[in-house]
């Protein structure tokens, strides 16, 4: 029987080796199945650590700086270009887990602008903030700081997204842009201005020599004859006009040149009467009354008078042409000058034919006449003059005749 | 020998005529007037004497071109030159053509008057002897 209990033993060591077997070979299979795994994972783990770092080069050679801040406002990543510009703006060198707001401590101008903006993106309002260096002190630069914020989905906080945008070259480029244009059509006026003034100074010259001709030959004839001392009034308005040419001339370049202006308080209803004298001849000549409704107690004005001269002429001559040109029966210019709130306003109204509805915005704008032998400048300029002023020149609606008003204001800038 | 008169060639009329009142008040000589050099140059004749007054802005011919067609004419009266564009290029340019003299507009009236005397004494002189 001792055999058999050997056998029956053996049978037992057998049984238990076979599970044993069968439980090492299983643990093997699980074993070789893990060091598949394991060596996926590694390849695997590679390749990530591989995308991971060249998703860092290319986050690090990003033109564009960017920066992620925890819900605390710690730097938890940035890129070089960030760096540049934290240290341009800034004026400092990050490094990782340095504070945002303890930062702004250096640039106290755009601090609270920025902070808050922090704090709206926190609450999931995105904004940019512009940063800009115009006061000449070192280069010129120009940034746009954007913040957003980002759920971090590991860590279930809030992380804020910066990036800055160099937008100094395209400032600059704009600016450059729109000071060359200023300068185009500068120089865009200019040409016509200029040869406008070279005509103009040709044209005048002509009556200047003509004036100081006669007047100088009526002196001539005086010496001789005295009993025509009546000569003496007209020499004197002979010298007077030859005087406001010359000065008109004098003044017109400079204005051209620099757009000076020969301000001087000046009682405006005293000018318009010393301006409508220049226009006696014609006005007798033509039979035109002259009615002026000049308030009292007006404020002196500063201004150019030589300028709002030319402008009251100009508009005087118009009438006077338009009386011709229709054959006005009792042609009448009616000035009036009154103050408002913040304006001065001269009113210059004929009753002659009037102007075009459809032509009132045209005839203040250069080179549109309806005269034939026009140049069609005259009002153009008389707005220019005015505008140089601060003032407006306009052409009012009115049931009869022609109604200009020239608006100065009361404070000079 | 033709009398001497003061002949003025320049197209503005306010000046021609303002020029000529000056004259007669000033010299006891005719003054004639043109408005355009091609008028002048038809009734030209060598023989004239006097003084030639000429702006430099002319319609149909500049004055310098004026000028040279006198002086190919064999032109004895001197001539002032005038011109509201005046320059020392231009100024130069009339001298060598034969301008005596040059002024800018609106000249001085009281120069203008002495040279006129001067050319006319002169031509005077000259004609005396």
């Amino acid at each position: 029987m001792a055999k058999a209990a050997i056998v029956a033993d053996r049978d037992n060591a057998k049984n238990i080796s076979i599970a044993q077997q069968q439980q090492l070979k299983k643990n093997e299979q699980i074993i070789a199945g893990l060091r598949h795994e394991l060596a996926a994972l590694k390849v695997e783990n590679s390749a990530l650590h591989e995308q991971n770092l060249r998703l860092d080069r290319l986050f690090q050679a990003s033109q564009e700086a960017r920066a992620a801040l925890d819900p605390t406002f710690n730097f938890i990543a940035f890129n070089q270009s960030f760096i540049k510009a934290a240290a341009t703006i800034f004026d400092v060198s990050l490094c990782l887990g340095m504070n945002f707001s303890s930062l702004l401590m250096q640039a106290p101008s755009c601090k609270t602008r920025i902070l808050s903006s922090c704090y709206q993106a926190l609450a999931g309002v995105n904004s940019s903030i512009l940063i800009e260096n115009a006061t000449g002190a070192g280069d010129y630069y120009c940034y746009e700081l954007h913040i957003s914020s980002n759920l971090n989905p590991l860590t279930k906080l809030k992380e804020l997204h910066l990036s800055i945008h160099d937008c100094s070259r395209y400032k600059l480029q704009e600016f450059q842009a729109r000071k060359q244009q200023a300068e185009i059509e500068r120089v865009g006026r200019s040409n016509v201005m200029g040869e406008l003034i070279s005509a103009l100074a040709h044209e005048i010259n002509q009556p200047l020599t003509a004036i100081k001709a006669f007047s100088r030959g009526c002196l001539l004839k005086l010496k001789r004859d005295s009993s025509i001392s009546a000569l003496a009034y007209p020499l004197t308005q002979i010298a007077h006009q030859s005087e406001h040419a010359g000065n008109i001339l004098h003044r017109m370049k400079n204005f051209m040149r620099d757009g000076s202006m020969y301000l001087e308080k000046t009682d405006i209803n005293a000018l318009i009467r010393q301006t409508l004298s220049f226009l006696d001849y014609e006005f007798s000549q033509f039979k035109v009354a002259i009615n002026l409704e000049l308030a009292d107690n007006l404020p002196e004005l500063s201004v150019d008078r030589i300028k709002i001269m030319q402008v009251i002429l100009n508009l005087g001559r118009n009438s006077i042409e338009a009386f011709q040109t229709s054959a006005t029966l009792r042609p009448t210019i009616k000035i009036k000058t009154e103050c408002l709130e913040k304006d001065m306003v001269i009113h210059f109204q004929d009753n002659g034919p009037g102007i075009p509805a459809n032509l009132r915005d045209k005839i203040l704008s250069s080179y549109f006449t309806t005269k034939p032998q026009g140049t069609g400048l005259g009002l153009s300029i008389c707005k220019t003059l005015v505008n140089a002023h601060g003032g407006s020149l306009q052409s009012l609606t009115s049931l009869e005749g022609a109604w200009f008003t020239v608006s100065l204001p009361l404070e000079v800038n | 020998m033709q009398p001497p008169k003061i002949y003025i060639v320049d197209d503005n009329d306010s000046v021609c005529y303002a020029l000529k009142f000056l004259f007669d008040s000033s010299f006891n000589i005719p003054v004639e007037i043109y408005h355009s050099p091609l008028q002048f140059l038809d009734d030209y004749d060598a023989q004239w004497r006097g003084c030639l007054i000429i702006d430099l802005f002319l319609p149909f011919m500049d004055g310098l071109e004026l000028l040279d067609n006198l002086r190919q004419r064999n032109n004895r009266i001197p001539v002032i030159l005038m011109t509201g564009h005046g320059d020392k290029t231009m100024q130069l340019q009339a001298r060598a053509k034969g301008a005596s003299f040059f002024f800018s507009k609106p000249f001085n009236i009281d120069n203008l008057l002495k040279k006129i005397a001067e050319i006319l004494t002169l031509e005077n002189a000259n004609n005396i002897v």
